[in-house]
């Protein structure tokens, strides 16, 4: 979204808000979720398997 | 589903009284009552925080220890102390006066039975200077998870009791002035500012059911020589028991802040109030049966429950996602009221200038890294990498050590001057500080998670230690540079919080008022389900019984009390 698209948007103090800044956020969290996640397992993996 | 049940005013929920901005004004009574717990919560705090650089020059090859002979004895001692004041004692003050206080404030009534809250707090108080004695004279250096082998006096334990206890009775006079409001009060909601932290007083007393039985059964008769040994998995069960739900004690403060006060403070409302009440009660259910998640290497639990704990430990997601998303909804409904425009760029007119609002926003920041680290330690195998490593300790200092206590931090800097009577002493100081805790945490705190991650263990010196590799080395160091930071973050908040309690009285227009959040949606249209007690307390002994009976049965009837005998006590 653009600033000027942002702007666009309905007056805040309406019960019709889209919080699409906080799903962008939410996603980039998700995403550093799983690369972080990933990171140890990938250490788990290069230490060896146990059967 | 029928949305309002008994709306208040006829057909028109929205003609009772919303529940913020309250004008409730607190007595001086009520006021010394909240500021006692604040002394004691900021002493506790000013004390441990200066235990806790001894610990990170350690690692970096600078070792005080020997200087503070005989006052502190060894670094276990100190750690201990760390542990105790910082995250048992400072919490558990600062959450009892905090929940007195928005008990009060959002009920628009004083505490029912204020007589039985201060007994509550005195007997916190006895329990805390019992349980002083003995750490001060390194008799207890069994660290904060206190469970056996390792072995203190009893006096230890007994304080230890007489302060849940005391927590215990503060939480039965929040029930009851809840209950007395609702009696007052039939049909409205009750405001969320009060509700959630009386959630979590609700959560605490099942929580605590584990050190309590642990204590009275095990750890108390075993200092005391009536039994001579004790079952060190048992009880570790039943600490962790406690252990784990011990996290969300301290963090649901925080979030009912982050909820229902922060949006006021950046201008802006509270997104959701149905959102926020469902996720305290998702708390409530699910934050205590996940414990063997903190056990996943112990042999005497079988990997079955391990793995039904780990994955009710991942539910504890879902009422974190809902609070990460509510919050940050709640501040782009401010910001942009504010001004705000673009996909992030609303962040900018958030009022990083007040740092109440800027504590708070920097301490969520790093929870949110916390949460990450939080969910590779419930990761039954991910977690054999990591678990008994400094990752650990790394992990929860942006937990309670972050997201807490700056949170805490922050809400001092309004709640002080307003029980005072003042304004807050040089915020730019207070925002430096909190500016330098987060700076000195994200150094801090990589560095110990990388540490763990090369294999360094948790709770060892490792200034002292032989086998640590080279490649360590940078990363001890950056340790001790977050903690010199982190020390000074600390004594700029002691110096705030000093002067601002020394400072004159001001007019009351100029102390700052209690942030109390509306939210977008009238709070009368919750439904009513999320503001009953007992279909979510019922859930969460269900839950209980399916997840630890079974092991409790067979770890009691099986109970092997085979730990050291009377003298063990292995730091001297």
């Amino acid at each position: 979204m653009t600033d000027a698209e942002s702007t666009e948007m309905p007056a805040a103090d309406d019960e019709h808000f889209k919080p699409v800044g906080t799903m962008f956020i939410l996603a980039l969290f998700v995403a550093a979720l799983i690369l972080l996640w990933a990171s140890v397992y990938v250490i788990l993996i290069s230490r060896g398997v146990t059967v | 589903m029928t949305v309002v049940e008994e709306p208040v005013g006829g057909s028109d929920p929205t003609r009772v009284d919303r529940n913020f901005d309250t004008g409730y004004e607190l007595s001086q009574d009520e006021k010394r009552f909240i500021g006692q717990h604040m002394i004691v919560a900021i002493a506790a705090l000013t004390i441990g925080s200066l235990m806790g650089p001894l610990q990170s020059f350690q690692f970096g090859g600078l070792d005080l220890y020997p200087y503070l002979e005989p006052i502190i004895q060894s670094y276990y001692q100190g750690l201990t102390l760390h542990g105790v004041l910082n995250a048992l004692v400072w919490t558990t003050f600062f959450i009892t006066g905090f929940t007195t206080l928005t008990t009060v404030k959002g009920l628009r009534r004083p505490l029912a039975y204020p007589k039985l809250n201060k007994f509550g707090f005195w007997l916190m108080v006895v329990g805390l200077v019992t349980t002083a004695v003995p750490i001060l004279t390194d008799s207890a250096s069994v660290l904060y998870t206190f469970y056996p082998p390792l072995k203190a006096s009893w006096a230890f334990y007994a304080g230890l009791t007489l302060v849940v206890v005391g927590s215990w009775i503060e939480g039965y006079g929040f029930f009851l002035t809840l209950a007395a409001w609702r009696k007052e009060n039939r049909g409205v909601r009750s405001p969320f500012i009060s509700l959630g932290p009386i959630i979590n007083a609700a959560m605490w007393q099942i929580a605590t059911l584990g050190v309590a039985v642990s204590i009275l059964t095990m750890l108390l008769p075993w200092s005391l020589g009536l039994i001579d040994n004790t079952d060190p998995e048992l009880a570790r069960t039943y600490f962790w028991f406690t252990g784990h739900p011990l996290v969300y004690f301290w963090l649901l403060p925080a979030y009912t802040s982050w909820y229902g006060m922060l949006p006021k403070q950046v201008g802006g409302k509270l997104f959701s109030d149905s959102m926020a009440r469902l996720a305290f009660w998702m708390f409530l259910i699910v934050s205590v049966p996940v414990g063997f998640h903190h056990q996943f290497v112990d042999p005497g639990v079988p990997e079955t429950w391990k793995y039904i704990h780990a994955i009710l430990t991942y539910s504890v997601f879902f009422p974190s996602m809902i609070t990460a998303f509510t919050v940050i909804a709640s501040l782009e409904y401010g910001a942009r009221r504010n001004g705000g425009t673009g996909l992030v760029g609303w962040i900018r007119k958030l009022p990083w200038t007040d740092p109440s609002v800027a504590a708070q926003l920097l301490a969520a920041i790093l929870f949110m890294f916390g949460g990450i680290g939080g969910l590779t330690n419930a990761s039954y195998n991910l977690n054999l990498v990591i678990h008994n490593t400094a990752w650990v300790p790394g992990h929860f200092h942006l937990t309670v050590a972050t997201a807490v206590t700056l949170s805490f931090m922050g809400i001092t800097y309004w709640l002080v001057p307003h029980i005072m009577g003042k304004q807050l002493f040089s915020p730019t100081t207070a925002l430096v500080q909190a500016w330098t805790w987060f700076v000195g945490m994200i150094i801090f705190s990589n560095a110990m998670h990388v540490l763990g991650l090369l294999g360094a263990p948790r709770r060892s010196p490792l200034g002292d230690a032989a086998y640590a590799p080279e490649e360590w080395n940078g990363h001890l160091l950056r340790v001790s540079i977050g903690g010199a930071i982190l020390l000074v973050s600390v004594l700029l908040y002691v110096y705030v919080m000093v002067r601002t309690a020394i400072s004159k009285k001001v007019e009351p227009a100029l102390v700052p008022e209690v942030p109390i959040a509306e939210s977008i949606r009238h709070p009368q249209l919750t439904p009513v389900w999320l503001d009953r007690f007992k279909p979510w307390l019922i859930a969460a002994a269900l839950l209980l019984v399916i997840a630890y009976g079974p092991q409790f049965v067979d770890q009691i009837f099986n109970m092997n009390l085979n730990s050291p005998g009377p003298d063990f006590v292995p730091w001297k």
